[in-house]
């Protein structure tokens, strides 16, 4: 496979730990075009590509990346499907959606699933950079709609168990975040930097996570 | 017969020329011209209320003094020959025809009786014992009629057999007394029962009783076949034998009137009755006959009797029924001139036509021919020498003795002014005082004074103190004293007063020693004085009771009861003042009453022109009866109504009703006045007291009224009645209360049913409005989704191509890569935010302005110009409609996108406010202001701007401050 050869050539090359990204995208020119985004930028490295989930998971089981970029609407197994199975398996890869519409429904759907980001697929190259840095630096991205959705999903979570896991900081970044304001706005508004801001936002997502695999677990058992 | 008036027969018989005074009874007769519905009267029965039920031969009729009700078979009587009248209960009467129906005259009108067996006798008789059982004397038999059943009670005659048919049924003793239909005259039709067993005893009388009358002493009067008069020993007839008694004294009288009917009236008088007079039998055995001679001109005399009034009814079969009311009242002939009673009682008359002289005394009546040609027009006693007046002279005759002649001699002549010789007055003294513009005395020694008065005076008066009174038309109240000794000074002016009367013309001086006016046009005053002052004045005219306000002669009669003789009548007024009574209009006599006397037992004598009236003072003709007033029909349209005894309540359509009242009193029931006063939503008043008998109240109002009715009687001691009825006309049923309620209550339900359906219905139009907009919406949404999915892929597609063409070296390539690849990323944009714009979980101010602070920060930041956002804190939950949400994301897209493309600005600050539905954005940066190059800076967006704003009904100013203010208003909702 040319991606994992490339990654060893990086790997070898560099002082530092190049960041290695997998990129799950059915359009072979679209999938090319971001592989050759992602190659060309400093510090990162293709390690897979690959057309559809089936293909992908059992290759990121074997070595898995720092950060998955999954496109959602896959033939076959989708995005969503894909990042529960591989998180269930590997929970430290990153996931990053690739979506046209940030607000469509299922990127918060994927988000519940275990992404920890999303990238607009008409995002210009080095937008698509830097939202995999920020990713990689343990910020992620948010806005309005989903901080609305996760409010909304906290509350029913709260109200069915007391065990609330969000910080009260984490709660006010998410509430800002729901009334549209900007990252750059609640740093100021909470005294912080953004990446802070931003970090908050990656905990919050974090913490989704854990509680939806309880909830499977629970499920499991319950079974 | 000739008579005077009380004649004792023997004595009567020796006299002659008494036809001088003939004399007359003022009877009433009622016919069918006055009403009464036929002439033959059978019977005659007074009701608890008063009302006479009077049975003919043609049908019933009802008389409360008003009017006749009458009643024939067309009203539901069985037959025509009513037979007999007995009262239930007040307005409830049985009435027995001559057929086998029982009628009952309820309030009015007539009923059939249903007996139980369907049976009824041809009633004859009614008669009610102390028990109240009733029984009938019948055609068939005597029954007992109970609880609407009639039993037969079987009675065995004398004779041995059955007695069928009885016409009379009668209470004697400890026996009634049936007289039987069923026998010829050959034996005795009189049947004696016992009142508690019913048998009778074996009673062989011979001769035909026409009538029984039980007597003290258990005996029984019986009239024989019209002629006889037998006293029956009722105590032997129990034994079956026949014999009589002694007749007693005073009805020895009667034996020899041709009698068919005894009866005792309720005062215990006894009365015969011939077919053409009815003779009262007094206590004393005298007899006091009315007959053809008195004013009683009919014939065929059934029956007498004397009601609760003590009025006297004559029934007669033919004539109708005659009526008497004062039987003490008697009219004497107009052939007396002039009439004087000297203080022994004994009555002098002055003859009209002859020179005849007559004196009645204890009923015997002597006759002197005068000896003289003078025209006498008065006469008056002095020391048992008769005083003649005329116009000039006094005359005296010769003493009195049983001879027939008198010769006459002149006293005294008056040359100045015409002797008033009718009130002159003979003092005790035997002085003779005549009124006049002088007093002239005449002592007994025919010496004359005369006293000029200051003027005219009509009449003098003599009271016990030895005084002399007279009033003059002037109004001078002059007393004398009557100096008894000094001939030449008879009277000495003791007391003096101008009285403020107009005309008086009549003086008379009570036995308290009050004054008594008559006056030409006041009627009556009485005063009194105390230390020669008046104490007190009162005044009586026709309102309170005067047939006249033109007093001619006033006198005190021993009772201390003033007479009044007026222009009308003749007025009796009690010295209290409070019954005022008109004796003579009562008697339907309507005379001037120029002169009143007093004779023997307080009788009265007043002198008409041409006639003199007496007033016995007969205590029997008193009764302490009151009259009932009370409502006899209400009326209306024709349609009578039961008069309940509470209140009435009538149908709503009434609108016009009639009450006809009576207050029974047969006195002078012309004269008994009526006034009503109907208060309903309105105060009554009183309407002026009239005879008519009937109120009729027209437009009456649905409404609850009480009617008021009085009546004054003519009867000085009938106190003035009153009567208070309530009735109520129902409003119609579409204007009562509960007709209202439920109009109501309908009017509502069907509002709010209405207003139910409406908003159901509109509800359901919203919500299949809202369901199908959401259909499409979703639809919409579904369609702009799949579009976007496969455009932005493929975009995404191009984009990544024309990326891969960026690095190319040649320089076109390299621009139209780029070219493409920024169109394509716009293309994306674009659709995202249309996409964003149809969502519907997008929908509130907050989500547009987050929206727009997103939208601008990313293009803003793309380009370096530094940002800042005043946006409301809690931004409300405003719902805004999908052309709003875009139109103001593309306005406010357009306006950072000049602001990028043309304002040089490093900083922008976008405010939003909202007040109320009113929405404004203000886009402040610090460029170049739009000054000259506006067209530059907006261009066509402008244009687009102002229409988009327009079609949301909002509008876009630009400022030039420092830079360019765009601000956007638009009102929400």
């Amino acid at each position: 496979m040319p991606g994992k050869m490339e990654a060893d050539y990086f790997c070898s090359l560099i002082y530092i730990r190049l960041i290695t990204v997998s990129i799950v995208e059915d359009i072979e020119d679209v999938r090319n075009g971001l592989a050759g985004i992602i190659r060309m930028s400093d510090g990162f490295t293709v390690l897979h590509s690959f057309a559809s989930a089936e293909e992908a998971l059992p290759a990121l089981m074997e070595s898995p990346p720092d950060i998955v970029i999954m496109d959602i609407n896959l033939p076959g197994i989708n995005g969503i499907d894909c990042i529960r199975q591989a998180r269930m398996k590997n929970p430290r890869i990153q996931f990053m959606m690739f979506t046209i519409y940030e607000n469509s429904d299922t990127v918060f759907e994927a988000i519940e699933a275990g992404a920890t980001g999303y990238l607009l697929k008409n995002s210009s190259p080095a937008k698509i950079v830097e939202s995999l840095k920020e990713l990689y630096d343990g910020g992620s991205p948010m806005n309005a709609e989903i901080a609305k959705k996760l409010v909304m999903r906290f509350q029913k979570q709260a109200s069915i168990q007391n065990d609330f896991h969000l910080t009260p900081k984490e709660h006010e970044v998410l509430e800002l975040m729901s009334k549209g304001y900007l990252y750059k706005e609640i740093a100021v508004e909470l005294n912080n930097t953004v990446n802070t801001i931003k970090q908050h936002i990656r905990h919050i997502y974090e913490k989704l996570h854990v509680q939806n695999k309880a909830e499977a677990i629970n499920k499991v058992f319950l079974k | 017969m000739p008579a005077l008036k009380l004649i004792c027969v023997a004595a009567f018989m020796t006299l002659a020329g008494y036809q001088a005074f003939s004399q007359d009874y003022p009877f009433i007769k009622y016919t069918p011209k006055d009403g009464l519905i036929n002439n033959r009267v059978r019977n005659f029965y007074q009701d608890s209320k008063g009302r006479i039920f009077i049975t003919t031969a043609n049908g019933l009729s009802v008389y409360d003094g008003a009017r006749f009700l009458n009643y024939t078979v067309d009203d539901g009587l069985g037959n025509p020959l009513v037979n007999d009248v007995l009262e239930l209960s007040a307005d409830s009467l049985l009435i027995a025809t001559n057929t086998s129906v029982l009628n009952v005259w309820v309030q009015g009108s007539i009923k059939v009786v249903k007996t139980k067996n369907n049976f009824c006798p041809v009633i004859n008789r009614f008669y009610r014992d102390k028990n109240n059982t009733i029984y009938v004397a019948s055609d068939q038999g005597i029954y007992r009629f109970e609880k609407d059943i009639f039993t037969p009670i079987n009675i065995k005659a004398h004779d041995g057999n059955t007695a069928t048919s009885f016409e009379e049924i009668q209470d004697i003793g400890n026996y009634l007394w049936l007289k039987r239909a069923d026998l010829t005259f050959r034996f005795s039709n009189l049947l004696l029962i016992h009142k508690e067993t019913f048998k009778s005893h074996p009673f062989p009388l011979d001769g035909y009783v026409t009538c029984a009358l039980p007597l003290k002493e258990e005996q029984l009067l019986l009239v024989i076949a019209n002629s006889q008069l037998l006293s029956l020993d009722l105590k032997a007839a129990e034994h079956g034998l026949v014999k009589y008694k002694k007749l007693p004294s005073r009805f020895r009288h009667l034996t020899k009137l041709s009698l068919h009917k005894i009866i005792i009236d309720r005062y215990h008088n006894i009365w015969g009755l011939t077919s053409n007079s009815v003779i009262r039998l007094m206590q004393d055995g005298k007899l006091q006959i009315f007959d053809k001679s008195n004013g009683l001109d009919v014939s065929n005399i059934r029956s007498i009797t004397i009601d609760n009034e003590n009025v006297l009814w004559i029934l007669t079969d033919g004539s109708g029924i005659l009526k008497l009311v004062n039987r003490n009242v008697e009219i004497l002939s107009s052939d007396i001139k002039a009439i004087y009673i000297d203080s022994s009682g004994k009555e002098w008359m002055l003859g009209t036509s002859d020179q005849y002289l007559y004196c009645s005394y204890d009923d015997q009546v002597q006759k002197w021919r005068l000896n003289s040609d003078a025209g006498f027009g008065g006469l008056a006693m002095r020391k048992k020498l008769l005083l003649l007046f005329d116009n000039n002279s006094i005359y005296q005759t010769e003493p009195v003795q049983q001879v027939n002649r008198l010769s006459v001699k002149k006293i005294y002549s008056d040359n100045i002014e015409p002797i008033n010789y009718s009130r002159a007055e003979i003092g005790e003294n035997d002085n003779i005082y005549i009124p006049g513009h002088s007093l002239t005395v005449l002592n007994s020694e025919n010496i004359v004074t005369r006293i000029r008065l200051p003027a005219y005076a009509d009449q003098l008066s003599l009271d016990k103190h030895q005084q002399l009174w007279a009033v003059s038309r002037a109004g001078d109240l002059l007393c004398y004293q009557i100096n008894q000794d000094k001939a030449a000074d008879p009277l000495t002016l003791k007391f003096t007063d101008k009285l403020s009367i107009q005309q008086p013309r009549a003086i008379a001086i009570d036995k308290t020693g009050k004054i008594w006016i008559g006056t030409r046009y006041d009627g009556l005053y009485c005063l009194e004085y105390s230390n020669k002052r008046i104490v007190s004045k009162r005044q009586w005219t026709t309102a309170n009771g005067l047939t006249d306000n033109f007093i001619y002669h006033l006198i005190c009669d021993d009772n201390n009861v003033i007479w009044a003789g007026t222009q009308g009548g003749l007025d009796k007024i009690s010295a209290s003042g409070s019954v005022v009574e008109s004796i003579t209009r009562n008697n339907n006599i309507f005379q001037v009453i120029y002169k009143v006397m007093i004779g023997k037992k307080n009788d009265v004598w007043a002198a008409a022109i041409g006639s003199i009236i007496r007033i016995t003072n007969d205590a029997s003709v008193a009764s302490d009866y009151q009259p009932q007033l009370q409502i006899v029909r209400m009326m209306s349209a024709e349609k009578s109504f039961p008069i309940l005894p509470d209140q009435a309540v009538l149908p709503s359509k009434t609108r016009e009703l009639t009450f006809d009242v009576a207050a029974p009193s047969f006195i002078d029931e012309k004269r008994v006045r009526f006034s009503y006063m109907l208060e309903g939503n309105e105060e009554g008043q009183w309407s002026p007291p009239a005879p008519e008998a009937s109120f009729r109240f027209i437009n009456l109002p649905p409404a609850k009224y009480t009617l008021h009715i009085r009546a004054v009687f003519p009867v000085a001691h009938y106190k003035t009645q009153e009567l208070v009825y309530h009735f109520t006309i129902l409003p119609p049923w579409w204007n009562t209360w509960w007709f209202r309620t439920l109009l109501i209550a309908f009017f509502l339900i069907v509002i709010v049913l209405l207003i139910k359906a409406y908003y159901q219905d509109k509800l359901k139009k919203q919500r299949l409005n809202f369901e199908k907009q959401q259909a499409i919406q979703q639809e919409r949404t579904r369609i702009a989704m799949e579009m976007h999915d496969d455009l932005g892929s493929g975009l995404t597609v191009i984009r990544y191509l024309a990326g891969g063409l960026v690095s190319n070296t040649l320089p076109l390539i390299k621009e139209k890569a780029l070219k493409i690849e920024t169109s394509a990323k716009q293309l994306v944009d674009n659709m995202n935010d249309i996409i964003w714009t149809i969502k519907s979980d997008n929908n509130s101010l907050s989500d547009v302005l987050s929206y727009i602070r997103k939208q601008a920060a990313d293009m803003l930041e793309n380009v370096g110009i530094d940002y800042e956002f005043d946006f409301p804190k809690h931004p409300g939950d405003l719902i805004l409609t999908n052309e709003q949400k875009r139109n103001i994301l593309l306005i406010s897209k357009e306006i950072v996108h000049n602001v990028v493309k043309h304002s040089r600005a490093t900083k922008v600050l976008i405010k939003a406010e909202q007040n109320g539905d009113i929405f404004r954005l203000w886009f402040s940066d610090n460029g170049k202001g739009v000054g000259n190059g506006f067209s530059s800076h907006f261009g066509n967006g402008m244009k687009n701007m102002q229409q988009r704003a327009t079609q949301i009904g909002g509008r876009i100013e630009i400022q030039n401050n420092k830079g360019t203010t765009v601000i956007v208003t638009i009102r929400l909702a």
